[in-house]
């Protein structure tokens, strides 16, 4: 593994620690991570990772492929111990009875194990049951209300391993959700779904996020897209190189050292104008798979693609699109809120 | 027909017959409910490797001359924690595990029935089953046990299914996998080391596995594939004694046989529905 350059780790992690929290009002902080040191075996995956998660807080956790996101989110759910530093949860989450957590297999592999949509949903109540656990009418009215909400209602009877991705995505979903969770963590969810299912995917958690006041921790390597959809962004390389809001990101010069101009525009999804330019042309839906940019990680500024400035951007978003392999930079929903996304 | 029938009235006025439908069904019984946990885990052959071990219990048992159940219970418990471990802690895989355990054991027993001449008859006895030598002692304890197994995994059932579908999900969401874990390991233990009096050692682990994966062929939700592969393990156990009884067949032999039928019967319908 190549190491791209850590001069600018430590102020990357300055310029992190000196944000001055942005909301008007205080803030209650969920989790914290002091200096979080975890290890696979002798192999350090991630060194001294420090952060906090306010509540409604909707943090992307990007990073390219063994950057230490995964094992992160595993330590932050307990099921790895961090060999140094620690996480501080706020009193209500500790147990894990608040968090809900959608993991990045869809299916346990099985296609042929039993199980009906409702009692997989159902499962999600467990943890906050004690012996002998018992499932009631009540809980299984509350799993056909998330089931109806995220409009699976219909799947409730069905065998798990007879749906589609997507639609097992959205029932692990309605299992994480079904709790009334504070903190959700997410671990690659979109992965395995197709563009338009994506889309939707992501108006279910921005609704959660915003109406519900759900705070939201998403791992994801597809860090070209993920800005326009969550409002802050944490980035790892085996341990924190930046994290703050997209605002920060991409005025941050360390950033730009860090990723180059282009992709840090790309990646801090600042294109003021596009809602403009997206209402114009709504009937344009590209639907084209997205695109991978674990290359740019690899090489920090190594990217060749010509891009003069930022100035030439509302007439340069379509451009944008073409390169960026037909990318639909806002969802039709999401776009006029586009702005809001960001805090 | 009539005189399968004949046979049947005439079998229950034994006592050992009675004992056998008694104890063979709650066997049968706790067998199909831990069968679905065992076989969605991957762990279908565990229930051959802790025979093996209990073969080897009651050759010990023999030897001292003390109950078989008594010695084996423990020892089993002890063995299948053994195997949990070995595919925990070392980077072995569980079949691994299994089949050194399973051939180690057996070793063990052959090397005891050896040195103790004199009760190669009564083992043999546990290697294939035997409904006729069911003491009343046995009946007891295995009924209870049976029970204690049964109850056991009615009052765990939502847990077990959790760790059974998603164990990463069920230990990330606070619960204690490992326990579960364990604790399926010990109900299993006990119900293989009450079995083999019945099927033997070389045929208990068809009653874990073969209702089960029948009634996977059909079933849907989970709880209804564990009810209906318990229905067809009790008929098959029942059937099985009294065809045995009627015709002069070894018990556990019939018994899978019973239960080979219903599968092929069980595919056939799944075949059919498409």
């Amino acid at each position: 593994m190549n190491n791209p350059d850590r001069v600018n780790q430590n102020d990357a992690q300055l310029t992190n620690t000196q944000q001055p929290p942005k909301s008007e009002y205080l803030r209650s902080i969920i989790l914290k991570a002091d200096n979080v040191t975890l290890k696979y075996g002798r192999h350090e995956v991630l060194t001294d990772a420090s952060f906090t998660v306010e509540a409604g807080d909707y943090i992307g956790i990007v990073g390219p492929n063994g950057s230490g996101k995964t094992s992160l989110m595993k330590a932050m759910l307990g099921l790895i111990t961090p060999t140094g530093g620690q996480f501080s949860y706020a009193g209500e989450i500790k147990d894990n009875r608040f968090i809900g957590y959608l993991p990045q297999k869809v299916i346990s592999g099985d296609p042929l194990f039993p199980a009906k949509v409702r009692e997989v949903v159902a499962m999600g109540l467990l943890s906050s049951k004690r012996f002998p656990k018992h499932l009631s009418q009540e809980d299984y009215k509350k799993v056909d209300e998330i089931l109806g909400r995220l409009k699976i209602g219909n799947l409730a009877e069905k065998k798990i391993g007879n749906l589609s991705g997507g639609q097992q995505q959205r029932v692990l979903l309605a299992r994480a959700l079904v709790s009334s969770p504070r903190l959700l963590i997410l671990d690659e969810p979109t992965s395995a779904l197709d563009p338009k299912v994506r889309e939707n995917f992501y108006g279910i958690l921005k609704e959660l996020n915003e109406q519900d006041g759900v705070t939201i921790l998403l791992v994801s390597h597809d860090i070209g897209s993920i800005g326009q959809y969550t409002k802050k962004m944490l980035y790892l390389d085996r341990t924190v190189v930046f994290f703050g809001t997209y605002e920060d990101f991409c005025h941050s010069q360390d950033m730009t050292h860090y990723f180059g101009p282009l992709s840090q525009h790309k990646f801090c999804w600042q294109h003021d104008d596009l809602p403009e330019a997206a209402a114009a042309k709504p009937t344009i839906h590209f639907h084209a798979p997205h695109i991978h940019v674990d290359h740019v990680h690899a090489h920090g500024q190594s990217i060749d693609h010509s891009h003069d400035s930022d100035e030439d951007l509302p007439d340069g978003s379509e451009n944008e699109l073409e390169k960026a392999g037909g990318k639909e930079p806002t969802a039709p929903k999401a776009g006029s809120s586009d702005k809001e996304a960001r805090p | 027909m009539m005189t399968f029938i004949d046979s049947i009235q005439q079998a229950v006025q034994y006592d050992f017959i009675l004992k056998a439908l008694l104890v063979g069904s709650l066997i049968a019984i706790s067998a199909s409910v831990l069968g679905l946990f065992l076989v969605l885990k991957k762990y279908s052959m565990i229930g051959d490797g802790l025979a093996h071990v209990s073969f080897a219990t009651v050759a010990i048992a023999l030897w001292l001359s003390a109950s078989p159940l008594v010695v084996s219970i423990p020892i089993v418990i002890l063995a299948s924690f053994f195997i949990l471990k070995l595919s925990e802690k070392t980077s072995m895989h569980g079949d691994a595990a299994i089949s050194l355990v399973s051939s180690f054991s057996i070793a063990m027993a052959v090397l005891i029935a050896s040195m103790a001449k004199g009760f190669n008859v009564d083992l043999m006895s546990y290697l294939f089953g035997s409904i006729l030598v069911i003491s009343n002692f046995d009946v007891a304890i295995s009924a209870a046990l049976s029970l204690v197994v049964i109850v056991t995994v009615m009052f765990f059932y939502h847990d077990l299914f959790a760790v059974t579908f998603d164990e990463e999900y069920t230990q990330a969401v606070g619960m204690n996998t490992k326990f579960y874990n364990y604790l399926l390991a010990v109900l299993t233990s006990i119900t293989i080391a009450l079995g083999i009096r019945i099927v033997g050692t070389m045929l208990i682990s068809s009653l874990i596995v073969f209702p089960t994966v029948t009634a996977l062929q059909v079933s849907k939700g989970f709880r209804m594939t564990i009810l209906i592969a318990t229905l067809i393990s009790v008929v098959c156990v029942v059937l099985g004694v009294f065809i045995s009884f009627a015709y002069n067949l070894p018990t556990g032999a019939v018994i899978v046989l019973m239960n080979a039928i219903a599968f092929a019967l069980a595919f056939l319908i799944k075949a059919l529905r498409r």
